[in-house]
């Protein structure tokens, strides 16, 4: 997965239109950094990339960069 | 633990609602968040409608008026009554329980057996096990089976993580000895270390309720809440229930000796539409056989879930024929569990709501 598909994937997780987020930008600046995309969030890596991943490391994340880290 | 149960039936059931509903629209404002991001979990979750219990119901009040009904409409007999089982997590009193109440507000004879099982997601199947275990020794006397909460008391009006999905109910099953019955399959699973993910912290002997415990805190995630509120870690649940139920569910299909294909339908627990959706996904379970409607109709009741699942889609069916069903429960404890189990042909199976 390239890093423009890793951005996209996060934005549909967010629920956000394609082309919103960058790399750099703060997650907590985005009122749809929330609970909901937290389930969404755990449940994508979970079916995409067999991978387990707890709330606790999700609120950890900064920046988009962080989230996208995980994807792999 | 794995366990098979033979003649063994439940032969009526009936879903008591309070009659006040509570609309997730009108709740919005209650939340510290922006409202396009509430919004955006009715559509994901299923929040729409849930059923709140006034400030001074409790669950002996709900049992009562259904008591009260199938009483009178003859689904049972007093004197067939050989206990009273309630799995609840709101008791009345820490003592008396709520089975005393019960028995004492109906006149029941002294030899009843009367227990109350303080238990929550799980209280369903556990009330189940409970009742076919007395039933081994009760001949043709019948056992009455009570699930019911009104956490909405327990729920902070301003936690958008646990409001919105809980609703208060009750439901009564009838659960007999039925020789012709298929055999029942059930398993369940406990792991204590991870206890507190779903916890009231305050209210009990460990820590009392007083004026400190009634305090409204945001803990951080922007959810105003107390100590003596319930409280459930959202994403520590929806983990739990993704890596335990799947594995669980094949594990006892194996053991049962069926296939998805022999199962008319999934009688789950109800936390909410997305945790179910995401739950058959990994667990390859057909949609149209698994409801996932309880919420948005009347919210998250813990453990009168199933049944009232079960009334609330399949009511006129289960009066006719008889289904496989497959009944899934998981939460607080953690606790979850599997039970293949005939449901059908029951002499009764109703709805009822009340001004409580």
């Amino acid at each position: 997965m390239s890093e423009k598909e890793k951005i996209e994937l996060l934005e549909e997780i967010m629920d956000l239109d394609l082309g919103t987020l960058h790399i750099d930008d703060t997650l907590k600046d985005y009122d749809e950094w929330d609970s909901l995309t937290v389930l969404t969030f755990i449940s994508e890596i979970d079916s995409r990339f067999g991978k387990k991943i707890s709330g606790e490391e999700i609120k950890k994340f900064v920046t988009v960069a962080d989230a996208i880290a995980v994807m792999e | 633990m794995q366990m098979r149960f033979k003649g063994k039936a439940i032969t009526s059931m009936l879903g008591i609602l309070p009659e006040t509903v509570g609309l997730f629209d009108d709740e919005v404002g209650n939340y510290s968040f922006p409202p396009k991001q509430t919004l955006r979990l009715k559509k994901v979750m299923g929040f729409n409608q849930h059923r709140l219990a006034k400030d001074s119901t409790t669950v002996s009040d709900l049992a009562l008026e259904g008591m009260k009904y199938i009483l009178a409409k003859g689904w049972i007999k007093k004197e067939e009554i050989g206990a009273v089982v309630v799995a609840t997590l709101c008791p009345d009193y820490f003592v008396p329980h709520i089975s005393n109440i019960i028995h004492g507000e109906c006149g029941l004879s002294e030899d009843v057996i009367c227990m109350d099982i303080p238990q929550g997601c799980c209280g369903f199947l556990l009330g189940l096990m409970q009742s076919f275990m007395l039933l081994e020794h009760m001949n043709s006397r019948k056992v009455v089976l009570i699930n019911g909460d009104v956490l909405s008391h327990k729920v902070s009006k301003r936690d958008r993580n646990d409001f919105p999905l809980i609703g208060d109910a009750a439901t009564i099953s009838i659960v007999e000895n039925d020789a012709e019955a298929e055999e029942i399959y059930f398993e369940l699973n406990t792991d204590g270390s991870r206890r507190e993910a779903l916890i009231i912290p305050a209210g009990a002997f460990r820590t009392p309720s007083n004026a400190e415990t009634a305090v409204m805190h945001d803990l951080g995630d922007g959810n105003f809440r107390s100590l003596d509120n319930m409280h459930m870690d959202g994403s520590g649940v929806f983990n739990f229930v993704q890596t335990e139920v799947p594995p669980m569910i094949e594990h006892a299909f194996k053991e049962a000796g069926k296939t998805v294909d022999d199962i008319d339908c999934f009688l789950f627990h109800q936390p909410n539409r997305f945790m179910l959706q995401k739950l058959a996904e990994k667990a390859n379970l057909p949609f149209d056989k698994l409801p996932m409607n309880l919420v948005e109709n009347y919210g998250n009741p813990s453990g009168a879930s199933i049944p009232l699942t079960a009334i609330l889609n399949y009511k006129d069916e289960l009066l006719k024929e008889k289904k496989m069903c497959c009944l899934s429960a998981f939460g607080s404890g953690l606790t979850w569990g599997a039970m293949f189990m005939e449901i059908g042909k029951l002499g009764h199976c109703e709805m009822i709501e009340t001004e409580l």
